[in-house]
């Protein structure tokens, strides 16, 4: 039987995936070091990857990991077709719309084209379409708080944790897109091909919850 | 510069085409051994004959176009509705039941996934005119051993009920907006989306145990799932879907097959037109299913008189794919034999006589490079034949030849 692989995200989440994982009684990885990609775990029952937090959905739905761990935000904006079984306590925040602070009072919805910085193109377009305003989206890969200062972007779309960075940037947050937080999520198919590892690797993950 | 092609289109050479062309092959020659005989439907129709209102969730995919009337056209997104429409609206007084296998390109505008262009092939077989757990069962068991056919060495079915799932809502009275709430949230297995509606809706037991407890109506058959979905049933409805279930597993034992299938009943995932059994078939190295098929009562009177009616369809390429991940990648074909052309002219009996005797013959027309071949046959005009192959050369009488060559590959082909 080949080791199951686990894509966890890399960076602050990473940390907490492990304490859970480890809390739970998941067979911990060897070591954590940044260099390696793929990390087998003590027991030899798991590989580990680490990979960018927007790519773990990507990573599950292909079927390159049979589980992953990755923020709501992550999944819907990769619009990946994964299992969702569990959600984590870690990694909330909010997916919003913000703007510069000084931004004159006027509702969104009377936009004609504003420019939106974001990292998170389809859920932006799917919010602004979804309400009638055809916005013209600026891709970026990081900083997106920037835009705003910079004239690059008239509002921007990115998580918010405790708004702090949104404040240090002069910007506040106009609207809620959806809520985030840590969710375990499955390949389909290894669901089912691998059902008698994964279920009691589940059921001791919920329990400690 | 060479031409761009359209997204969603592959061209396939070399070892991968015939490798298709083989998985192809032995599903038809299968479905032929259980007495079902091929429909070839056009590819293409009014579009209005493929977005009946059971085929719906297929129309957004569709790729359409005009005709020179201005009438819409598109071309088909599956070939089930085809099939149902030529029964339906022709076939419908023939003996019953009537068993169809089909195999060929269907086209659906959507995101190219691993192993699915926008073009892709299905094969897929069809029983209609038979409503028993008879009938669920063998369609059930052909697929099991078709995936066995084409040589996947590791697979398992998830085995549905809709009608558990539709006795379910019916029972809680949900709007449409509420079905799509709960079936999402059903798809993607979270248990705390589930949990959420069912304290949004203030469910009460035993509805919000038989909620709750949807999800985990999952597992291998004869591990309890379908006495535990029993006790959660809330109406004749949902008990009659455990019972066609637990009727199926009986005769799939007998098929031999029951260990490939898990009972899910929390799957709720299927084309529109699907009414009772639904199933999905997993291999490793394909993070998506290969085969999809269910029990489609409504379809076939969409075109004429009311059929039942079962199928399902293979996706021939990720069967590929998965015979590549699982495997190893399909060597380049070559033909058996390279026959190198002589002073005399015979080597075209040669090369007549191999194929006529069921060889794959190439006769050498300058720039091929021998050695590739695996074996190389050469006339030498005196009445005998030199055979060579890595391990080296053999002179034979011409008439002897081909026994040589052809008996050790025809046994092992047979």
């Amino acid at each position: 039987m080949s080791a199951l692989t686990i894509a966890l995200p890399k960076g602050r989440m990473a940390d907490e995936s492990l304490t859970w994982l480890r809390r739970a009684g998941w067979s911990p990885p060897r070591s954590v070091d940044d260099r390696k990609l793929v990390i087998p775990s003590i027991d030899g029952s798991l590989n580990y990857l680490l990979v960018k937090p927007m790519d773990t959905p990507v990573f599950v739905e292909q079927g390159a990991a049979d589980i992953g761990i990755a923020g709501l935000d992550a999944v819907r904006e990769r619009a990946a077709d994964v299992y969702e079984p569990l959600l984590l306590p870690f990694g909330h925040c909010r997916l919003s719309v913000a703007a510069p602070a000084d931004r004159p009072e006027h509702p969104l919805r009377l936009e004609i084209s504003p420019r939106v910085a974001t990292k998170y193109p389809r859920l932006a377009e799917q919010y602004f379409r979804g309400r009638g305003v055809s916005a013209e989206f600026i891709y970026l890969n990081g900083s997106v708080e920037l835009g705003p200062l910079v004239d690059l972007a008239d509002l921007i779309v990115d998580v918010v944790q405790t708004g702090e960075t949104l404040r240090a940037n002069n910007l506040v947050e106009l609207r809620e897109i959806m809520p985030s937080q840590a969710v375990l999520i499955v390949n389909r198919a290894s669901y089912r091909l691998h059902a008698h590892i994964i279920q009691p690797l589940l059921r001791a993950l919920q329990a400690v919850l | 510069m060479p031409p761009s092609i359209p997204r969603g289109v592959a061209d396939y050479f070399g070892g991968p085409a015939r490798q298709r062309r083989q998985i192809e092959a032995s599903l038809r020659a299968l479905a032929r051994a259980w007495a079902y005989n091929e429909i070839i439907p056009p590819v293409f129709e009014y579009a209005e004959t493929l977005t009946t209102e059971t085929g719906g969730q297929l129309a957004e995919d569709l790729y359409r176009f005009f005709d020179r009337d201005g009438r819409v056209l598109a071309l088909r997104p599956d070939l089930t509705i085809p099939t149902a429409r030529i029964v339906g609206s022709k076939l419908y007084d023939q003996p019953l039941p009537q068993r169809y296998f089909y195999a060929g390109p269907v086209f659906r505008y959507e995101e190219p996934r691993a192993g699915r262009q926008r073009e892709f092939w299905q094969a897929g077989v069809e029983l209609i005119g038979a409503a028993s757990p008879d009938a669920d069962a063998e369609v059930l068991a052909l697929a099991a051993l078709a995936l066995q056919t084409v040589g996947l060495a590791e697979f398992r079915f998830s085995l549905g009920h809709l009608g558990y799932f539709h006795g379910l809502i019916a029972h809680l009275r949900l709007d449409d907006a509420a079905i799509a709430r709960l079936q999402n949230a059903l798809d993607r297995k979270s248990l705390d989306d589930v949990r959420a509606l069912a304290d949004a809706w203030s469910l009460i037991p035993p509805e919000r145990d038989a909620v709750l407890g949807l999800l985990a109506l999952s597992g291998p058959q004869g591990d309890g799932v379908l006495s535990q979905a029993r006790a959660l049933a809330l109406n004749p409805q949902m008990l009659d879907a455990v019972a066609r279930l637990e009727a199926v597993e009986v005769r799939l034992d007998h098929y031999g097959v029951k260990r490939f299938f898990d009972i899910d009943l929390a799957d709720v995932r299927a084309m529109d037109y699907y009414t009772g059994i639904t199933f999905k078939a997993y291999t490793p190295g394909i993070g998506f299913s290969v085969v999809n098929g269910g029990r489609y009562d409504n379809l076939v009177g969409e075109f004429g008189p009311d059929l039942p009616a079962v199928g399902c369809a293979f996706y021939i390429d990720r069967l590929l794919l998965a015979q590549t991940r699982q495997g190893g990648p399909p060597a380049d074909p070559l033909p058996d034999l390279l026959i190198l052309p002589c002073e005399c002219g015979e080597h075209i009996e040669l090369a007549r006589t191999a194929r006529a005797a069921g060889l794959s013959a190439a006769i050498a027309l300058g720039p091929e490079v021998p050695a590739r071949y695996p074996l190389r046959v050469y006339c030498e005009c005196d009445g005998s034949v030199t055979l060579e192959d890595p391990r080296g050369t053999r002179t034979l009488p011409i008439d002897d030849w081909l026994d040589a060559v052809a008996s050790p590959r025809l046994v092992s082909e047979l």
